[in-house]
């Protein structure tokens, strides 16, 4: 079968696999949230409580129920709460969350474009930076800038970008006070396209863009390094040199273009990270994004937005690793050629 | 058509090899499997430090914890200092300082709470490299190998698994098995990150199957399991061994991460707890709570650096060139370097 | 390509005699040296040469001789950290002032190199940028020397029509798109963009087939008349430049060894060490007895030997060859060499080359009298495929499939050898590797005495002989001596493991004893030492021995050598060559040989009295004796093969290609008909529709409508000068 159609197949697999992980936990996690629902409703938390109400029809309310916020009936056939389940989520409905009493959607679709801002330009930042100090180096082996530059950076990927988030709260933000400590814009000017919102929109962000810039940056600039150096000494290099052809045009179309192309997949993967790393940065910024409202599905045992995260970021990744894979032969054209045919 | 007048008998020579004894055949390996590696650790800086930090958490874990008395509550006032002379104490005879990395806002020793955090994340780290190395690479091999179904199922498996996004995963499944054990931690956490190692592990060893002496050995007539021993995993040992360095760092990495974010059940003190603490508790009101922020970053960074520069030497020690030139009990003739 | 009359006239005219004060380059004490841990290692070792203008000079040495060095230190571009020194001087044809190559400065080189010399590695794939077009790299480099943009394009389109490659489909590929000939091609063309007046070559056909590397040599004899090039051409191979230069010089150990006219190199050289390679090449014209091996090998740059750096292998050697090192001295007018006792060594050394040898037609007649018997390997009607590439765009398609092997029948039988020659892609490997079970084929049977091998193997133990027992009888040596062992076993463990196979009681101590004996056997001693090694501290011969008595400890019936030797210097092939058939008689083994080179073919078939068989994109064209396929080729593609082999008499004139095509049609979409009839010479209409079967004639077999008197192709009209559509590579027009 043609590569496309087969990685596009294994991507609705690895999406319908993920559905099932879910639903299987959803069931059958002790003390997962079928368990934690049902205790909700036995202490009269949720649903219609107070007596008078009999048996049959608090058994009633509560199948209602569990349909509005797991998307099944617990006491329906395995397989049409599997269906039942499965039909929900891919028609966008994502069950309903105990905390905020909304669908879990109209919870979580409005923080996305939050997290996709911060993501998208740290990931800018982060390729930015490496690809110019992995160069660097990359041009000055050996010498002392490189050695030096290679143990920092090492350093810096032995750090978790979390510390380095929580060392710049502690700094910029609480000690010297040039940064908000938390939320995702200023209240006093009024929302819209005008400069203070959007000034304190970016003052609010960059704390956790340079953190999540650092995920990547330490691995990626040694990464870039080693592309570089093969680089430098292929052959064709030399052998454009004596043609003459200028050292920035070198630089540029053979050294940087030759090196970044493999760092290509790389990026488009770091998006699915983005999301999953999202959890931890903006608990520590208290940046209401996805990652925040997972963090306080998991403070408040609230599963059915907790479940909704986990869906929406590996469907993310799911797409990010497919649109990733299937436009690497667009942007590098060696690999269009597919497997060699040397075999004969 | 077995052995009719062997030909290889044609080939009598008159002196006869010497047979090699028993116990030369020890001195030799002595020499190939235990000096040999440690001389050649010695001599690459990045393995000597990196072996020497290693080492160094290693003695923490084990004997450091028996010097240092575990913290408790409320036994020096609040945030003390580091170096602080007012606070000192007697061991053996020396004064010595009583908090030498200060104390946290309960007034616990911060420096016997990071020694007494080693061996847990010690154990966790071993734990899940462990398993992270042992599944990927069989996962890897047998995939790379055996070709066909088997390396479809595999592969499809790995793949499934590295799409879906392991930190939350692991919030999840911590959620749902509430470890306590953190040698169970580590191989929950070593779930997300077989997956990785098995797929580059795999195409390593589709480029070696293809290698004339694995396609000799099949010819042979050696079946898949002595030509995976000789032939694959000698060869892919120092990748296995880099991946389970960084397995290890990513396990520390994550398993402070989940504790930070509270998930896992806080049994024994714990960098990430420590973090976790300093975050919720006001650590980050004042410069004087930096101590308190800063030992357990410090003790994590360091065995991630010692790690990593360590791995960077390491395939090195597996390289018959290096070893070969290195090794006393074998003469040393290398090629001439051609220069073409 | 019409207008080159003239210079056809001039070239009639001996090129060897040039006039006085017309040199172009002169080197003076040119050395290269790097400094390394062990000292400094002198690469290039006092270096004088003139180059003439308008000359081919070829410049002849074995690996690591200091050949490369050279022709880096004629463009000052010698890799950091070596360092030139002495004198490179550029005379421009135009009369300007002479130009010191080593003192100009990085933007003088920048526009010295390429508009005035220019150079072409030798590979082709790693000098071009993967991601960038061909066009662009045209482009940036007229662009860097400010040059005139469109001219320029018109002379690439001009060098790359009359190279045989569709200009316009060239310049919007990318680099890999291009098969290796067609790369090796442009790159000449890159370099001549500019219209350099001397270029020089780095083995620019050494990765390539024989019949491609004999196609260049043919473009770069016209393109140097019509361009009145100078061209410095350095090579492994002495026989490839023999008709192509007008001067050789040898190197040896980083030094000249001798210089002077092509033809008197090869008829009458005077150095020991010329003498012994022009004596160690096979070639197809020598008789196969009187080829020799270079015992020894190179020295090392670091501590060369004192005097005469040959004399440590020179069977004329003296104490004063020890002492001090020899100066040229003249041969003839225009032939010097540095030897003390040069005239000696003609008759210490001798050759076949030069002396008549009108005595090979009657002495190697023994037709295919051998009396074959059973076979112990037999093929029958046998395909094997693989699944093609996929591009972009085939989203639905089905895979296409690639027939690497098409109904190939074969007998291999017992103390046998059999040769099989092609291009690279023609399915030789593939069907190498069917022969000894490898491959299983899509149709077909694979027999060994008389057991189907995949029905054993299907059957598990029911089989009359078992799958394992004919697995072990046919073995494997394969090309690549680099991968042929475990880099991280010593070779005793490498050797102990087919013991373990195939004598499972032998005690531990008896297995030794066999391997030492073993490798004591093939020359390498002492074997205790060789045991203990890691393959890195192998060379690439004695890997390949190794290899060799792996496969052969098994007790094979037949061995596979699948370029074995290829890879090897060209003073070590005989050497090994001589293994294999020494070996072949000692263990009555069979040798499938493969081979992209008709002479080594024919060295391993004639001295084993076997046979040859030629392939042609997955079929077998020709099969036949060594006498029949080499002194009476049928088929018109053995012919080409016999056309492109090198060999070293000057009285040979260089014919004509007989090839209309260079390159070689798609394996996926191979022609109708005769697949071979887009590149064929005598082909006809029939040949585009009839697919030709296998004719008999007297012993050999050939799969061509020539071969019978009385077929139609006869009387089909000729397509050979008909411009066909999809042929941009057509060569019925050369010379």
């Amino acid at each position: 079968m043609n590569y496309y159609v087969k990685r596009v197949l294994q991507s609705l697999f690895t999406i319908w696999a993920v559905l099932t992980i879910t639903f299987v936990l959803i069931r059958w996690m002790p003390g997962g949230p079928l368990d934690y629902l049902m205790a909700q409703f036995v202490q009269g938390n949720l649903g219609p409580s107070g007596t008078g109400v009999d048996t049959q029809e608090r058994i009633a309310a509560f199948e209602r129920m569990a349909e509005v916020y797991i998307n099944f009936d617990p006491t329906a056939p395995l397989y049409v709460q599997y269906f039942e389940y499965v039909g929900d989520v891919l028609t966008g409905n994502l069950g309903r969350s105990i905390w905020y009493q909304q669908p879990v959607e109209e919870v979580l679709f409005p923080a996305i474009p939050w997290t996709v801002f911060i993501g998208a330009v740290a990931i800018f930042i982060s390729f930015i930076s490496r690809v110019i100090v992995g160069a660097a180096l990359a041009y000055k082996e050996g010498s002392k800038l490189d050695i030096g530059g290679t143990t920092l950076l090492i350093w810096g990927h032995s750090i978790p970008f979390y510390v380095v988030a929580i060392l710049l709260l502690y700094t910029f933000g609480y000690q010297f006070g040039w940064f908000p400590v938390s939320g995702r814009y200023n209240p006093d000017p009024p929302a819209g396209l005008n400069w203070p919102f959007i000034a304190g929109i970016l003052h609010h962000a960059a704390l956790p863009m340079v953190a999540l810039a650092w995920a990547s940056f330490g691995a990626g600039a040694i990464a870039m390094r080693a592309n570089a150096i093969q680089i430098l000494g292929e052959d064709y290099l030399r052998a454009a040199k004596l043609r003459g052809i200028t050292s920035k045009r070198i630089t540029l179309l053979y050294v940087a273009r030759n090196a970044i192309l493999p760092m290509y997949t790389q990026m488009l993967i770091q998006v699915g990270f983005i999301f999953s790393g999202s959890i931890i940065l903006e608990m520590v910024f208290e940046y209401r994004g996805v990652g925040w409202y997972m963090f306080q599905a998991i403070q408040n045992n609230d599963y059915p937005l907790m479940m909704g995260c986990f869906l929406l970021i590996t469907v993310t990744i799911a797409i990010a690793m497919l649109v990733a894979d299937l436009t690497y032969g667009l942007v590098d054209p060696r690999v269009r050629r597919g497997e060699s045919s040397e075999s004969f | 058509m077995s052995n009719q007048n062997n030909p290889l008998e044609l080939l009598e020579t008159t002196d006869d090899v010497e047979p090699t004894t028993r116990s030369e055949r020890w001195r030799v390996w002595i020499d190939l499997w235990i000096l040999t590696p440690l001389q050649i650790m010695w001599k690459d800086r990045r393995t000597r430090y990196g072996s020497l930090i290693i080492l160094l958490y290693f003695m923490v874990g084990t004997v450091g914890v028996r010097l240092v008395s575990p913290a408790t509550q409320n036994e020096g006032p609040a945030y003390v200092q580091p170096f602080d002379f007012e606070y000192t104490h007697m061991v053996y005879g020396y004064e010595v300082w009583q908090f030498p990395l200060g104390t946290n806002g309960f007034g616990e020793d911060i420096f016997a709470q990071t020694i007494h955090a080693t061996p847990a994340m010690l154990q966790m780290m071993l734990a899940g490299g462990v398993f992270t190395a042992f599944v990927g690479a069989v996962v890897g091999i047998v995939a790379g190998y055996k070709r066909g179904t088997t390396e479809r199922i595999l592969m499809t498996a790995a793949d499934i698994q590295i799409a879906i996004p392991g930190l939350p995963l692991l919030i999840v499944l911590a959620m749902a098995l509430q470890p306590r054990s953190p040698i169970v931690v580590g191989l929950i956490l070593g779930i997300t990150s077989w997956a990785g190692l098995a797929r580059a592990l795999h195409s390593q060893v589709l480029a070696l199957r293809s290698e004339s002496y694995v396609e000799a050995s099949r010819l042979m007539g050696f079946g898949s399991f002595p030509i995976m021993r000789d032939d694959l995993i000698p060869n892919i040992m120092p990748f296995i061994m880099i991946n389970f360095m960084n397995a290890a760092i990513g396990i520390i990495h994550l398993s402070v991460g989940l504790y930070f974010l509270g998930v896992l059940p806080f049994t024994t003190d714990n960098w990430g707890v420590m973090i976790n603490f300093a975050y919720n508790h006001g650590a980050l009101l004042s410069w004087a709570g930096l101590p308190w922020l800063l030992a357990p970053i410090f003790a994590i960074s360091l065995l991630g650096y010692g790690i990593t520069i360590f791995s960077q030497g390491m395939d090195r020690l597996f390289n018959p060139r290096v070893r070969a030139r290195h090794a006393t009990t074998m003469d040393d003739s290398d090629e001439p370097d051609p220069m073409q | 390509m019409s207008g080159t009359t003239e210079e056809n006239v001039d070239s009639e005219s001996p090129r060897s005699v040039r006039s006085e004060g017309n040199t172009i380059l002169e080197v003076r004490d040119a050395t290269v040296s790097f400094e390394m841990e062990r000292g400094e290692s002198r690469v290039l070792n006092g270096v004088d040469l003139s180059v003439e203008r308008d000359e081919v000079l070829g410049i002849v040495g074995e690996s690591g001789s200091g050949k490369s060095m050279l022709a880096n230190a004629l463009l000052d571009a010698v890799v950091d950290p070596g360092k030139t020194s002495g004198s490179v001087r550029y005379f421009p044809p135009d009369g300007r002032d002479p130009i010191d190559v080593l003192e100009l400065n990085d933007d003088e080189l920048r526009t010295f190199r390429w508009e005035e010399i220019s150079i072409v590695f030798q590979g082709a794939m790693s000098s071009f940028n993967p991601t960038m077009k061909i066009r662009d790299h045209f482009a940036e480099t007229i662009d860097a020397h400010d040059a005139d943009p469109e001219e320029c394009i018109e002379r690439a389109y001009d060098l790359l029509s009359e190279l045989y490659l569709d200009a316009d489909r060239v310049l919007d590929s990318y680099p890999h798109e291009l098969s290796g000939g067609m790369q090796q091609r442009t790159l000449i063309a890159l370099s001549l963009i500019l219209e350099p007046d001397v270029l020089v070559m780095d083995e620019p056909t050494a990765a390539l087939d024989l019949l491609m590397q004999r196609s260049i040599i043919s473009l770069l004899d016209r393109l140097q008349r019509e361009y009145d090039l100078t061209l410095v051409f350095i090579t492994h191979d002495l026989p490839l430049v023999a008709h192509l230069a007008d001067r050789i010089a040898v190197m040896y150990a980083f030094e000249l060894a001798e210089i002077g006219p092509a033809e008197e190199i090869i008829t009458n050289a005077a150095h020991p060490y010329t003498r012994m390679l022009l004596g160690s090449t096979p070639n197809l014209d020598a008789p196969v007895d009187e080829m020799r091996v270079i015992e020894g090998s190179s020295p090392d740059p670091v501590a060369p030997p004192t005097g005469c750096r040959y004399h440590p292998r020179c069977p004329i050697s003296r104490d004063i060859c020890a002492e001090s090192s020899p100066e040229f001295e003249d041969v003839s007018a225009e032939h010097q060499a540095a030897c003390f006792f040069h005239e000696e060594a003609s008759d210490a050394v001798t050759y076949p080359i030069g002396e008549d040898n009108d005595a090979i037609e009657t002495e190697g007649s023994s037709t295919s009298s051998r009396d074959y018997g059973e076979p112990i390997l037999s093929l029958d009607d046998v395909t094997v495929e693989f699944e093609g590439d996929q591009s972009i765009l085939d989203l639905f398609d089905e895979p296409e499939y690639v027939r690497a092997v098409d109904d190939v029948s074969l007998d291999v039988h017992e103390d046998d050898v059999v040769a099989l020659v092609g291009e690279s892609g023609c399915g030789k490997t593939t069907l190498g590797k069917t022969i000894i079970g490898v491959h299983r084929p899509e149709s077909g049977n694979v027999t060994y005495r008389g057991q189907d091998i995949w029905e054993a193997r299907d059957s598990h133990r029911e089989a009359e002989i078992s799958f394992s027992e004919i697995r072990g009888a046919l073995q494997m040596i394969h090309q690549d001596p680099g991968s042929s062992l475990n880099p991280n076993k010593r070779v005793i463990h490498s050797l102990r493991k087919p013991l373990k196979k195939s004598q499972p009681d032998l005690e531990r101590v008896e297995q030794e004893r066999r391997i030492m004996a073993m490798l004591e056997y093939v020359g390498m001693s002492p074997p205790e030492d060789y045991a203990n090694r890691y393959p890195h501290q192998l060379s690439g011969g004695e890997k390949q021995r190794v290899a060799l008595i792996r496969a052969l400890l098994m007790n094979p019936d037949v061995i596979l050598a699948d370029e074995a030797i290829s890879a090897l210097d060209v003073s070590l092939r005989v050497e090994m060559m001589e293994l294999l058939l020494d070996l072949q008689g000692r263990f009555n083994t069979s040798f499938v040989f493969i081979s992209h080179d008709l002479s080594n073919a024919r060295y391993l078939a004639e001295k084993a009295d076997g046979r040859i068989a030629v392939m042609y994109l997955g079929e077998i064209v020709e099969i036949g004796t060594v006498e029949q396929i080499i002194h009476d080729p049928q088929h018109p593609y053995t012919q080409a093969l016999r056309w492109a082999t090198p060999d070293l008499n000057p009285r040979n004139e260089s014919e004509e290609s007989p090839i209309r095509a260079i390159d070689i049609p798609d394996p996926k979409d191979p022609p109708s008909g005769c697949r071979f009839h887009t590149r064929c010479p005598e082909a006809r209409e029939i040949c585009r529709q009839v697919h030709p079967t296998n004719i008999s004639t007297n012993g050999s077999e050939v799969a061509c409508f020539r071969a019978d008197p009385d077929h139609d192709y006869w009387d089909s009209p000729s397509i050979v000068n008909e411009e066909s559509d999809d042929d941009e590579t057509s060569m019925s027009t050369l010379d």
